[in-house]
């Protein structure tokens, strides 16, 4: 099993370049033939902020008691759950979307679910980077409550990778388990619906009751989120739960994706 | 238990062979045509055992070697496993059991243009493909100018390829192909597609790459072609090799299959597809079509050992047991390895045969034959009905081989022609 894991990093190293390539296509058709190209990525997360706000101040008040306005707290979860959704459903078409590839030439296959979840972690950095300029803005011209953006800001990065970790560990799951069985992203579609409710992205921790509180740590997300929005937004650092759970979830999962990935591999050209 | 290696070390591996593979199986399952609830499809896709499968073995216990610089090529027909067999070797496909070793690094030319990219610019595309075959971006910017300037496409590098011709993608792509530097080359048919000119300029890169010392293996359908290029051939036929050695030795045991194949279909055509061995795909367009000797009774060349220039004579003897409306005789003339050299049917030449019910002898002569040395063979097939069906085939009935001077040229037939010097003030 370690030799194995050993193979497969060596794998990865070598197939860098491939990777890279990939996912500068993708990033690169994304916004071809577009008048705008490139700065819809900028533009785009930026018109769901401003909309988002509007919507939030007006319909939900402040019934969380969040400290700080509500829209710059959801916002924090909301990306973060953006790049979850895009990322597993991204990795989970990876493979099929490059079936034409994979019947003619080898490579390690790996390499197409892992570009997809870099493409979408390119894509969760850029949204943030414009969030980041639109509250450093904004707080010129508002009362921000509580809000402090200090040096704990740095911890956000290992939220971001521990979330790229589980991304990518569902991404392989999921992408060879749908060449074989399609129904899996119906299925996925239900799960990330729900996952929308079952993750505090617009609900803090605080009010789910005590004793449900532990299932809400089986969901590797739900401290991912906490965390990120206790660095960034309130500029505190959390107590280590927040930092060892997560990471133990997500490395479980990614083991078990590349433990599906490798079982399912042989049949991934033959039937894709 | 499946294992591929790749072993691509360069120093140990000038005595070993470039691929070597041993007591290889793979089989893929048949989509059933029977009704199944969605809970047996997730029992038979995502357990390891599965329960009732109906499964196409495509390569059985497949054994072979391939020497470093040695071109071999994979003949069969459709459905006996050349395909899977190269991908195997391309290590795209996982055998189920037996091994693959190979030494050296591996281009598959399975297909022209693979992961190109209508949207992005051919100087984009030329990085994505060199960045699949695995070759170093530093190199391949090296390379990029190259293979621009052979595929002629200097002025549209960074155009789309989307609004490229289609002979401007096929000269990309088979640029891009042969750009990479590998030591083992595996060509599916590649080379079938395009003009004859791209064609010819395929072969002739092959045969550079050959003299060149690297290993080829190569599938494909012509077997004149195949000839041409490949030291040695081997004979796949519903996943078994069948035949293993010098090309003209396995083109003649190839054709002379169909021979024997036709005898037995007239029999049986069930036993023919549930024996071992055989393609599961059934051939078309045969059921019903008699052979052999059922109507046309005889065929006879007059003198099969000719040169060129002589008179061909054939006679054809048929007799029917049931009155055909309008039949008609049409003869094929192939040669050996492979092309069609000549083929017409008494239709086309207004030649009207007055009655099959009756004994018939038809002759039909060529004079003056330019045909050049080569074994030839005659398909001669009758037709007729209302619906102008093929009611007999009957494949190398006759054959002969020509002998030609050195004067009358090389090829496949002598074309008349002359030379003539034209005068200075005619330019």
């Amino acid at each position: 099993m370690l030799t194995a894991d050993f193979q497969l990093i060596m794998f990865l190293l070598h197939s860098y370049d491939l990777t890279k390539r990939f996912a500068l296509t993708t990033l690169k058709l994304r916004y071809r033939n577009s008048v705008l190209g490139f700065f819809w990525s900028v533009l785009s997360p930026l018109f769901i902020m401003i909309v988002l706000s509007v919507v939030f101040i007006h319909f939900f008040p402040d019934r969380f008691d969040v400290k700080v306005p509500y829209p710059v707290f959801l916002i924090v979860g909301l990306l973060m759950w953006r790049f979850f959704t895009y990322g597993t459903t991204s990795g989970l078409h990876s493979i099929t979307n490059s079936a034409h590839i994979i019947r003619k030439v080898y490579f390690p296959r790996e390499i197409l679910p892992l570009s997809a979840v870099i493409t979408a972690l390119v894509t969760a950095i850029l949204e943030f980077a414009v969030f980041f300029v639109l509250i450093i803005c904004s707080s010129f011209f508002f009362e921000l409550g509580e809000f402090s953006f200090g040096p704990a800001a740095i911890i956000f990065i290992y939220f971001l990778f521990v979330e790229f970790i589980l991304v990518l560990g569902l991404s392989l799951i999921l992408s060879s388990v749908y060449v074989l069985f399609r129904d899996i992203s119906h299925i996925w579609e239900v799960v990330v619906f729900a996952g929308f409710f079952a993750t505090p992205i617009f609900y803090p921790m605080s009010i789910i009751p005590y004793q449900y509180e532990r299932f809400l740590h089986l969901n590797p997300l739900s401290d991912i989120i906490t965390g990120a929005r206790e660095v960034l937004v309130y500029g505190n650092v959390p107590g280590i739960k927040v930092f060892i759970y997560p990471l133990a979830g997500s490395l479980f999962i990614l083991l078990v994706g590349i433990s599906a990935f490798r079982f399912l591999e042989k049949r991934i050209a033959k039937e894709v | 238990m499946a294992a591929v290696e790749k072993k691509h070390t360069r120093s140990e591996s000038d005595c070993r062979p470039a691929i070597a593979v041993s007591d290889l199986n793979i089989s893929f399952r048949v989509p059933s045509e029977k009704k199944r609830n969605r809970l047996s499809f997730l029992k038979d896709n995502l357990l390891p055992v599965s329960f009732k499968t109906s499964e196409l073995r495509a390569l059985r216990d497949v054994s072979l070697e391939v020497d470093q610089g040695e071109c071999v090529g994979i003949i069969g027909e459709n459905g006996s496993g050349k395909s899977t067999l190269l991908k195997a070797i391309a290590g795209i496909l996982i055998p189920d059991s037996g091994t693959v070793v190979t030494t050296g690094k591996i281009s598959p030319f399975l297909e022209l243009g693979v992961g190109f990219q209508g949207e992005l610019s051919a100087r984009e595309n030329i990085f994505i493909f060199g960045a699949i075959m695995g070759i170093p971006k530093k190199r391949m910017a090296f390379l990029l100018p190259e293979i621009i300037s052979f595929a002629g496409l200097e002025r549209f590098a960074d155009v789309k390829i989307k609004n490229f011709s289609s002979g401007m993608y096929a000269r990309l792509s088979f640029s891009c192909a042969v750009s990479v530097e590998p030591d083992i080359l595996l060509i599916d048919e590649v080379f079938a597609v395009g003009d004859e000119a791209f064609r010819h300029k395929c072969i002739n890169k092959l045969l550079k790459f050959k003299a060149e010392g690297k290993t080829i293996v190569v599938v494909s359908h012509r077997l004149g072609d195949i000839k041409v290029l490949c030291d040695r051939l081997i004979l796949l036929t519903g996943g078994n090799v069948a035949a293993s050695g010098d090309p003209d030795d396995v083109i003649s045991y190839y054709l002379d299959s169909f021979v024997s194949e036709d005898k037995q279909i007239r029999g049986d055509t069930e036993r023919e597809s549930a024996k071992p061995g055989k393609s599961l795909f059934p051939k078309k367009g045969r059921r019903g079509v008699r052979t052999k000797g059922e109507m046309i009774k005889r065929v006879t060349i007059g003198n099969s050992n000719l040169k060129t220039g002589d008179n061909l004579v054939m006679d054809i003897e048929f007799e029917a047991d049931v009155d055909i409306e309008e039949p008609y005789l049409m003869i094929q003339v192939f040669r050996e390895d492979g092309p069609l050299v000549f083929a017409t049917n008494t239709v086309r030449d207004s030649f009207t045969i007055p009655d099959v019910e009756r004994q018939n002898k038809i002759r039909i002569s060529f004079p003056k034959i330019s045909l050049l040395t080569g074994d030839y063979y005659m398909n001669v097939e009758l037709w007729g009905g209302r619906l102008v069906e093929c009611l007999e085939k009957n494949e190398r009935c006759a054959s002969f081989s020509v002998i030609s001077k050195s004067k009358d040229g090389t090829g496949i037939l002598m074309m008349e022609h002359r030379w003539e010097l034209i005068p200075r003030d005619e330019f």
